[in-house]
């Protein structure tokens, strides 16, 4: 069964969450934040479409969850990369280059 | 493994949903906390940076809902619509449905409880530990080709000291008693088995209560001890543990109750028994009573051959190294004692013997109730097919407005599956009553037949089976789909019938050669066996059964002992026996009355003989039959005399011996002189021939009547005996209160048992081919119904798809009768065709059959024969119905219809 995605915004969603995910292993808030700091505040996750996504990618295999304490010791679900998940993260990153470079041809034609 | 990882949590969400559900809760609580604490870190107030925070998610409920649905596999919800879908269409259409499932139903629930017996017979374990060790011991006589004699004790006792590669040997014989317990009244005519204490030990039975046979209680002079059988424990004693170590009455001597045997402990006796050359009569499907053996070299001297022997091999041993072994001690016992002259030993598997006549027939049912199964599903692909060419345009529309194939073929597979499991429900049902039923009917000398039931394993078979019929069920309208033709399917109108394509078309007509080929082997065989039951059913027995009833009794030794210092001369026995006689034929309605040791078709004993004068050809000569009437046997029983005179009431203890015998010992002994005037010796008396008597059949009705002779009862009185009455009008069975009422007036102690008429035993003596026959009928007789159905069913449909083709055909001037043929030719062609090939199969099949026909040829023209014209008439007549319809196409509606 294959997972294409059609939705681009969606998939790079998933590609924000597991690159973020790749440092370490956080909960949906930590990720949300993750990305919109790197980003510097121009990627904004909507928190509707994060956690479905989240769950998703865990039914996938690509990011396992697992309960725990956060910093200030309220009981979190934690988001890991699997090794699955790494290698996606890997093909995900160069698709995007590949795209990007071609959009970015295609733009440069005056 | 990450993959699995996570369909593992999608179960989990299914499984736990309200775990998952509060996972969820929190996963987006702590989100909420989150947020409100980093926006007081922005300096918000509490309230405030709460507000936004739940303002983020835009709707709380909205999000859980996105979130469950990333959860919950697609396909479930998928399979859930699917379902709900085929439950409607199931419903929307109650008659064709209810056709499906009760085909379904037929073929699965037939073949289910032929099932149930086939397990409960053959597939269930042994009550016994390793039976593939057990052995039954015979002995063989090479001086009449006998291979299966029972063994003598002092040769039982040398075998067991002698040989190396048994570990173990019993021995035992069937020995009906009379059981009284104290304080009861009525004594009661009990199936008995003596054993030896080891039989135990080599078939590896435990008590369920008590103790087993102690060693000491095998042996002359040890206690009298019995063991319960389970069932006769719990129907007479109801289940009452106290019984053991009570006293009860065998045989009017009191024995002490030792134990109780479990119900399987007696697996294979009645066989055993039945394979014996001759044996105690054991008829009984179990042991109520096992009584301790405590044989002698006095009371079984070795040229008495009583004994069933049983043993268990060494660890190691092979039957065959048993063969070996146990041959060579039988040549050094012929050496050694000049009785044993002639005996080898022929060494059988105990399973051969116990299951060896069975398993042949059952798997025969087996087999045909399996192409039962075919044909009905057969008929149910052609229904199924039909379905799914009147929803061609259904199917179109979907796929055009974007449904995939697999989808489509996923909802086929749906909709098969309910059927099929609403089928395979009703054959579970229809298989309850059908076993119960069958197992009533059966044979009761087949194994173990009364323990057939649904269990796990026929429930497995039958859930396997159903899976198996939907797969291929849902592969059938799902591969039509695949060439599924969408422009024209859309481009027909409605109300016209879409019509099937061409491959479909011609699978369908392979599928009803299919099914007359499957029915035309299954009537050829139940064709066989109803011949060759017609045939049985008309073997004259040599005696008339016409109200004539039998009734046996047993005078114990206690009181009527038998002393063989002044045999035959034992006044108590032969003057019971006379005066029983003379009672009961002065009863009113009596026309005749006669005594027997051995019942019409009781196989009895044979014995050596020697004909006076012929000494030194008479070693080479097999035994005889030998059995023991009065006077008027012949008359109550209807047998010709064919020359001298009949047993005569002067032939008694004190007179001369004389005897009688039959035609068939005349022609083999007595081919070229008078045998009347000539003497026969055996029992140490010579005993001169007065008369020849017409053959009665004793080893069954399809066995050839063995030699035999009958000498008077008078002259050699045994204590069992056998009466026989012939009503001189009416229902024998009612003379039977008054035959009771005489018995008790001369000995109360004395029972009266195996009471039946003797038309019943000629009957249940071809019990077995009677149910083969009867259930093979059964089932040829519902494929032909199937077979009928299906020709009919998809002639209509042709018919009314041909509808618009036939009327222009009869426009331009077909009449009626081209118009028959042209419908009816299309019915017969498949079903000659089908005919063809199922001929073939059965011809070549028919060696199967060879062991259980009786008087036929398994090629039997006469039945072939039938055989086709029965499928064909009825193939016909299938046909002639959609024919007749297609005559009333009406040509101006057709052309119309057309255009």
């Amino acid at each position: 069964m294959s997972h294409a995605n059609a939705d681009v915004l969606q998939g790079t969603l998933d590609l924000l969450i597991l690159k973020a995910l790749s440092v370490e292993p956080m909960h949906g808030w930590g990720v949300a934040q993750r990305i919109q700091q790197i980003s510097r505040d121009v990627l904004q996750v909507n928190q509707g479409s994060l956690y479905p996504a989240l769950h998703r990618l865990e039914h996938r295999g690509w990011i396992a969850a697992s309960w725990g304490a956060s910093d200030n010791n309220r009981r979190a679900k934690f988001y890991r990369l699997t090794a699955t998940g790494r290698k996606q993260l890997h093909a995900e990153v160069a698709t995007w280059r590949r795209f990007s470079a071609a959009i970015e041809l295609v733009l440069a034609v005056d | 493994m990450d993959r699995f990882r996570g369909l593992l949590v999608r179960f989990r969400s299914l499984w736990k949903r309200e775990a998952a559900e509060r996972d969820l809760d929190d996963e987006l609580r702590f989100h909420v906390a989150m947020e409100t604490e980093a926006g007081r870190a922005r300096g918000l107030a509490p309230d405030e940076a709460r507000r936004r925070a739940l303002l983020t998610f835009g709707g709380i409920e909205r999000f859980r809902e996105e979130t469950r649905d990333a959860d919950r596999p697609r396909w479930l919800d998928d399979a859930r619509a699917d379902l709900a879908h085929a439950w409607r269409l199931v419903l929307s259409r109650p008659g064709f449905s209810a056709a499906v499932v009760f085909t379904l139903g037929i073929g699965v629930g037939a073949n289910t409880a032929i099932f149930g017996i086939v397990n409960a017979v053959l597939l269930r374990p042994s009550p016994f530990p390793r039976p593939d060790r057990l052995v039954m011991i015979w002995e063989t006589d090479r001086k009449s080709g006998t291979r299966h004699e029972p063994a003598s004790w002092p040769d039982v006792v040398d075998f067991a000291e002698r040989s190396r590669t048994l570990q173990a040997i019993g021995a035992m014989t069937g020995r009906d008693v009379t059981l009284a317990r104290r304080g009861a009244s009525e004594p009661e005519r009990v199936t008995g088995l003596a054993i030896t204490p080891s039989v135990l030990a080599v078939l590896g039975v435990h008590v369920i209560a008590g103790r087993p046979f102690a060693a000491d209680e095998g042996r002359p002079g040890g206690q009298d001890v019995v063991l319960l059988g389970e069932q006769f424990w719990r129907t007479r004693f109801s289940a009452d543990p106290a019984i053991v170590g009570h006293t009860i009455l065998v045989d009017e001597r009191p024995a002490l109750v030792a134990g109780i045997l479990p119900e399987a402990a007696d697996l294979g006796v009645r066989q055993i028994h039945e394979r014996a050359d001759y044996a105690e009569t054991f008829s009984s499907a179990h042991v109520d009573v096992w009584l301790a053996l405590q044989p002698s070299v006095d009371s079984f001297p070795r040229e008495t051959h009583p004994f069933l022997t049983v043993g268990r091999l060494a660890p190691g041993a092979t039957p065959a190294a048993a063969q070996r072994e146990l041959s060579t001690i039988a040549a050094a016992l012929e050496r050694e004692y000049p009785v044993n002259a002639h005996r080898g030993v022929n060494i059988e598997s105990y399973g051969s013997v116990v299951f060896g006549a069975v398993r042949p027939a059952l798997l025969l049912l087996f087999g045909a109730v399996t192409l039962l199964l075919l044909v009905t599903c057969a008929n149910v692909a052609n229904l199924l097919l039909a379905r799914t060419a009147a929803r061609t345009r259904e199917v179109a529309v979907r796929m055009a407005l974007g449904a995939a194939r697999a989808r489509i073929a996923r909802q086929f597979l749906v909709e098969s599956l309910v059927y099929v499991v609403l089928g395979g429900a009703a054959g579970v049902v229809l298989a309850f009553a059908a076993l119960h039923g069958l197992v009533s009917l059966a044979p009761s000398d087949v194994p173990r037949v009364d323990t057939a039931s649904i269990d796990g394993r026929v429930a497995a078979y039958t859930a396997g089976t159903t899976l198996v019929i939907g797969i291929l069920f849902a592969a059938l309208p799902a591969l039509q789909m695949r060439r599924l033709d969408l422009h024209h399917a859309l481009k027909s109108h409605g109300g016209r019938l879409i019509s099937l394509g061409r491959s479909a078309r011609r699978f369908q007509a392979c599928v009803i050669v299919a099914e007359v080929a499957l029915t035309v082997m299954l009537v050829a065989g139940a064709g066989l066996l109803l011949r060759s039951l017609w045939r049985l059913s008309r073997v004259d027995p040599g005696f008339d059964t016409t109200r004539v009833l039998e009734a046996q009794y047993q005078l114990p030794s206690t009181r009527y002992p038998i002393d063989f210092k002044r045999f035959p001369d034992i006044p108590a026995i032969n003057a019971f026996h006379a005066r029983m006689l003379s009672a009961v034929r002065a009863i009113p309605g009596v026309a005749a009355a006669a005594l027997a040791a051995n019942p019409p078709l009781d196989p009895g004993f044979t014995n050596s003989f020697t004909i006076v004068g012929r000494e030194a050809e008479s070693a080479h000569f097999p035994e005889i039959r030998t059995r023991f009437v009065s006077p008027g046997y012949l008359e109550t029983l209807g047998v010709p005399l064919l020359g001298g005179r009949a047993i005569a009431e002067s032939d008694d203890a004190h007179s001369p011996n004389v005897i009688v015998i039959n035609r068939a010992a005349a022609r083999r002994y007595f081919a070229t002189t008078d045998p009347i005037g000539q003497s026969i010796a055996f029992w140490g008396a010579a005993r001169r021939i007065v008369g020849i008597i017409g053959d009665e059949k004793f080893r069954g009705v399809d066995a050839p009547s063995d030699p035999a002779v009958y000498a008077p009862i008078a002259q050699a009185p045994l204590q069992q005996a056998t009466i026989l009455v012939r009503a001189s009008r009416g229902d024998a069975m009612a003379l039977v209160p008054d035959i009771r009422a005489e018995l008790r007036a001369l000995d109360p102690q004395v029972a009266l048992f195996g009471v039946e008429p003797l038309a019943l035993s000629l009957r249940s003596s071809i019990a077995k081919p009677r149910f083969d026959a009867v259930l093979l009928a059964a089932f040829g007789a519902v494929a032909i119904l199937l077979a009928v159905i299906g020709v009919y069913g998809v002639l209509s449909y042709t018919v009314t798809e041909r509808m618009p083709e036939l009327g222009v055909r009869m426009a331009l001037g077909a009449n009626r009768w081209n118009v028959i043929r042209l419908v009816a030719g299309t019915g017969v062609g498949l079903a000659a065709l089908g005919v063809a090939l199922g001929m073939g199969a059965a011809y070549a099949g028919s060696r199967l059959l060879r062991s259980m026909v009786f008087g036929v040829s398994t090629t039997d023209p006469v039945t072939f024969v039938g055989v086709i014209l029965i499928v064909m008439l009825t193939a016909l007549a299938a046909s002639l119905a959609p024919a007749l319809r297609a005559t009333r196409a009406d040509p101006m509606q057709a052309l119309r219809a057309e255009s």
